[in-house]
Order: C-alpha cells, then structure tokens, then sequence
C-alpha cells in the first residue's frame, strides 16, 4: 500500500492526458443531447394610418415594444411555428400561408451556473414558388433560455418607399 | 519532550543505549508524565515475569545486558499500529480519495464544452436546404443590420436591411 499515492497520481495524470471520446456529430459521447424547443412567430409590419393589428398580439408586450422603436402600426401574425432541436443539430421550419419562408437554424447550448444561452446560427429566406429564392436574414443569435428575441427585415430605406417589414419573435427553451 | 518521543525512547533508555542528555530528558518526562511512569512499570513487570519464567526454563544466565537488549528489541519492534480514519486504514483511503479527485477532475475536463463548429453551408446537409441553393441562394445579397435598443426599457431589435425584400405579397 506505499505506493497507493504515487499510483493514483499517475493514474490521475493518465486519464487527464486520455482524449474525450467524441461522437461524430459533436455530441459528447454516452452525455444525453440537450433538446430545445424553439417558438417562431412570424409578423408582418406595416405602416398604416389606423391600427389594425390582430387580437391576438394587441397586448402583447412584445408587440408594444416595437411599436414605440420602429414606424409600424399594424402588426398580421403571418405564422407561427415550433422547433425541437437537439445541439448542432440544424433544424428549419416552413413559414408562411404559402409556405414561402423558410428558417433554418443551427443551435449551440453554453450553460454554465446561473446562465442557460443559446447561440445559433439563423437564415431565414424567402422561396416563393415561380421566383428566385433570395436570404433575407442570415446571423448568429445568442438567446437566453426562455426570452423572446426580435429580429426583422425590411428594404433599406431611401431606395424605396418602405412601408413593410417581417418580423421573427424568436425564444428557445431547454427540454431536459 | 512529549509523550510518543518519550515512548521511543524510553527502552532504549533501559537499554543505557541514549545518550546522557536524551535520557535525562526522557528521565525529566518521565517525572512530569505518571502515564508514562506506568507503562514503564508495566515494561519493568514484564521484563521480571520474562526472568522468572527463564529461570524455570533454566535460561537464567543471561546478563542484566542482554534481558535489557531483549526488552529493547521486543518493545521497538511491536507492532506497529496503522493511522485509521474512520476506521478506516489511512493510506488506501487517502490513495483512493486522491484517484477520485483526479477522476473528478479529468471528467470535468472531458465535459468541458468544446467550441462550436463554424457554421458553413456545408453544415447543412438538409435536402430540402440544397434544393434552395440549387434556386439561386448562393447569390447572396449583401444585408446589413442594426440593433435598435429602447433607452426606456433595454428591449433590443435586430433590424436588417435587404435590398430584395419585396415586403410579403400576401398578408392576410
């Protein structure tokens, strides 16, 4: 038993100098994926003299918010959608009444004690059948688990009169 | 001088085996310690029981040396108590608390989150991603953005400005 230390040192030097045992995806070998669910809302914007967004997102606080930032008064929810993702796990959700939109996302999970972020990479494009697909967004987000995130698109303005934007209400949840 | 000093010493003391001043400090503790007085009375009482036997045994002739020797060498060589913790031997339990750390440690570094990969294209093997591509989304056009951050309430846009955005067509 004298050499027990000693032996448990090397040991410990052993294993530290072991590589992890990654998956071919990235994800960490025998650790369960983390899932998260993703809630997209859809909204177009535009400015109008009288009010007619929907019921449904009169009240939302959201919703007042961007209306007291930017020049839209009239707000059409145009879809809304849910994602289950697991980490680097690329997912996309068809958007639209003519399914015309598509978001692609590809999250990555940075926890650590008190915080629980997102980072993804995000495109949202539009296909419309008949036309030439065109990216209309194409970034990375960092989210918090569980706080709605804004994102919208417009034409620059001075090019043309601008009168409509789409908007993504994106948030993510963990799913443990 | 304390009481596991005294102890080591105290038969090699009997023995006449430590040197003047290192009996007389085992001579002063002994003075000062009536626990240590008694194990010597014991040590003492055990040594003349041993005599007496001898003499039955007929092995009396030894010299006062050498049953002083004997006694030295039986009372430094006993046995050696381990260290316990928790009753538990000390060195496997410090050896094998020391490995766990260290598997603690090196699990915490496997763990540890590797940095995402870059996102590509190529990261998205989705078919119907490449039926868009094959449509044109490889002309990219160039977007910029902004945020806008409300001074009230620290609420955040990410605006982007993209030159083919034809509004939606649609709406409701």
């Amino acid at each position: 038993m004298k050499n027990g230390l000693p032996a448990a040192f090397i040991a410990g030097l052993l294993l530290l100098s072991f590589k992890p045992a990654f998956a071919g995806d990235g994800q960490r070998a025998g650790a369960k994926p983390v899932e998260i669910l993703f809630t997209v809302q859809l909204i177009l914007g535009s400015v109008s003299d009288e009010d007619r967004t929907d019921e449904s997102l009169k009240n939302d606080p959201v919703i007042k918010e961007i209306r007291s930032l930017m020049k839209y008064r009239t707000f059409l929810l145009l879809d809304t959608s849910l994602v289950r993702s697991k980490e680097r796990e690329p997912v996309q959700a068809i958007l639209g009444k003519q399914r015309q939109y598509i978001l692609f996302l590809n999250p990555t999970f940075d926890t650590d004690d008190k915080d629980e972020n997102i980072r993804t990479e995000i495109r949202f494009s539009y296909n419309f059948p008949g036309q030439k697909g065109t990216d209309l967004i194409q970034s990375t987000l960092a989210l918090k688990s569980g706080e709605r995130t804004v994102l919208g698109v417009s034409k620059p303005q001075g090019i043309e009169p601008v009168d409509q934007g789409l908007i993504l209400i994106i948030s993510g949840k963990f799913i443990r | 001088m304390n009481c596991k000093k005294a102890e080591r010493w105290i038969p090699l003391a009997a023995g006449n085996d430590l040197s003047a001043k290192k009996a007389a400090a085992v001579r002063g503790h002994l003075e000062r310690c009536p626990d240590c007085r008694k194990d010597v009375a014991e040590l003492e009482q055990a040594l003349r029981a041993a005599k007496t036997l001898a003499g039955a045994e007929r092995a009396g002739d030894w010299s006062e040396a050498e049953w002083r020797s004997l006694l030295r060498i039986v009372t430094a060589g006993g046995i050696k108590k381990k260290r316990v913790w928790a009753g538990l031997p000390l060195k496997p339990v410090l050896a094998g608390g020391l490995g766990l750390v260290f598997l603690a440690f090196g699990s915490f570094l496997l763990l540890k989150k590797s940095p995402a990969p870059p996102f590509t294209q190529a990261s998205f093997k989705s078919p119907s991603l490449e039926q868009v591509q094959t449509k044109g989304l490889n002309d990219l056009p160039k977007i910029t953005s902004k945020t806008i951050v409300s001074k009230e309430t620290g609420f955040k846009i990410i605006w982007f400005y993209n030159k083919n955005f034809q509004g939606d067509g649609f709406g409701k």
